[in-house]
């Protein structure tokens, strides 16, 4: 009998080893809330401010604009800089992206909502998005000095409204200082226009 | 009485016997384990990416480093097609030692995705394919970038580029083939493999980011899932 208690128990400790050993788990998925009312506001301040822009990015594809949960921002045109062309827009999910053809180089700007998180307790707040000084935060994808895996290319981020933007700037010429320096992905995330503000 | 224990011990066995097979895995060594001397990596066992399709069509498949094992610029004698880099255990490379900024890694830079090798060293044969339902955002010199519906922005390198199945805008499903695994990288060509990277907005810290995530966990998933076995 003590043997058989014995055996039981070591199985039991055996099996609680192995499973804490091999645990996984996902992400949980959150859907902060958009702050809808200061989108609507910045929709109509850029449709004065920028009225071209706004009227061309909600043409593209119209018929889809009301697909993203989340506020759509799309590049305006009052910008020296960069000057966005042949634009093209799909949803994708509760988000979307536009993909913009700026010369020798591809730009797309996407937007979405998810954020994903360790399992919180339940009720736990998502923390509020953290805005940075910058109009968003650049991230090069090459390094000429260390050149594995990587390509001339370069993201910058930012938050706006609770909801997250990426703009992802391929470059087909390797010395093209648009995705070597912030300052062009700087003058695009500045000059971003809202284009749906409202659900 | 004695049947009853029977059945009892017979069951717990099963068990424990299924569960220490996952756990005892020795095709995948553990999350974080980098190639020695290739740097300091990230030891998290979080699914970033749930849900995902592992990102190569067939099975199997061999996550290990490009630069520090035979074939690479550190990895000593022999040539990419070595045995050795064709066979497992597989061994994550997110964090690997580069200067590239990485939120997540502890130096705060580092390899900001994940190598694999497809099932035989030949270039221009095994199809990549979308991890998820999305669409096609970018198509880079040797890159496409995958907007998933989780709000996640992958990128597949290294393709084939003359032999894409995708455009920007192209909507795909899961599993849809994207383009062939290659060796391209501008000029001068790497070695023969996929560089698969994810970025998404993660709580980090308390505090809400938007960065590239480990996804060796999370590949590790998606290929027992393609392979048909829970081991």
């Amino acid at each position: 009998m003590i043997f058989r208690t014995v055996f039981t128990s070591a199985c039991f400790a055996f099996c609680t080893y192995a499973a804490t050993g091999s645990a996984q788990e996902s992400v949980d998925i959150l859907t902060p809330p958009i702050d809808w009312s200061a989108a609507e506001v910045a929709e109509k301040a850029d449709k004065v401010r920028d009225t071209d822009g706004v009227v061309r990015a909600q043409g593209v594809n119209p018929a889809d604009l009301k697909i993203p949960t989340v506020p759509v921002i799309s590049l305006g045109s009052n910008n020296d800089v960069v000057r966005s062309a042949q634009s093209g827009f799909q949803p994708a999910g509760t988000g979307y992206v536009y993909v913009y053809d700026v010369g020798s180089a591809t730009l797309s700007l996407s937007g979405t909502q998810a954020v994903a998180a360790e399992p919180m307790p339940m009720g736990e707040p998502v923390p509020a998005a953290e805005q940075t000084s910058e109009p968003c935060q650049f991230q090069p994808l090459m390094n000429p000095e260390e050149p594995d895996e990587t390509e001339n290319a370069a993201d910058c981020s930012w938050f706006r409204f609770n909801a997250s933007y990426v703009l992802r700037l391929n470059c087909q010429n390797v010395e093209d200082s648009r995705c070597l320096t912030p300052t062009y992905l700087h003058n695009a995330a500045s000059n971003s226009i809202v284009v749906r503000g409202n659900e | 009485m004695r049947l009853y224990i029977v059945v009892w011990v017979a069951t717990l066995w099963a068990l424990c016997g299924a569960t220490y097979s996952q756990a005892e895995d020795t095709r995948f060594k553990a999350p974080g384990d980098l190639q020695a001397g290739s740097g300091t990596g990230v030891s998290t066992t979080t699914i970033f990416l749930p849900g995902i399709r592992f990102p190569l069509e067939d099975a199997p498949a061999f996550l290990n480093s490009q630069v520090y094992r035979a074939g690479g610029m550190h990895g000593g004698s022999g040539g990419q097609c070595a045995d050795a880099n064709y066979d497992f255990p597989w061994r994550d490379n997110f964090c690997e030692k580069r200067s590239r900024t990485n939120t997540f890694c502890p130096t705060g830079t580092g390899h900001q995705g994940q190598d694999i090798r497809a099932k035989s060293c030949v270039a221009n044969r095994h199809w990549a394919v979308a991890v998820e339902d999305g669409v096609i955002s970018n198509i880079g010199s040797y890159s496409v970038s995958l907007l998933g519906e989780s709000g996640t922005l992958y990128r597949y390198l290294h393709l084939q580029m003359d032999d894409l199945q995708v455009g920007p805008l192209t909507q795909v499903r899961r599993g849809q083939r994207i383009g062939k695994v290659s060796n391209h990288f501008g000029g001068t060509p790497t070695t023969i493999h996929l560089h698969f990277e994810a970025r998404r907005t993660v709580l980090l810290g308390g505090k809400r980011v938007n960065t590239f995530v480990p996804p060796y966990t999370s590949l590790v998933k998606s290929f027992r899932e393609l392979s048909g076995s829970t081991r």
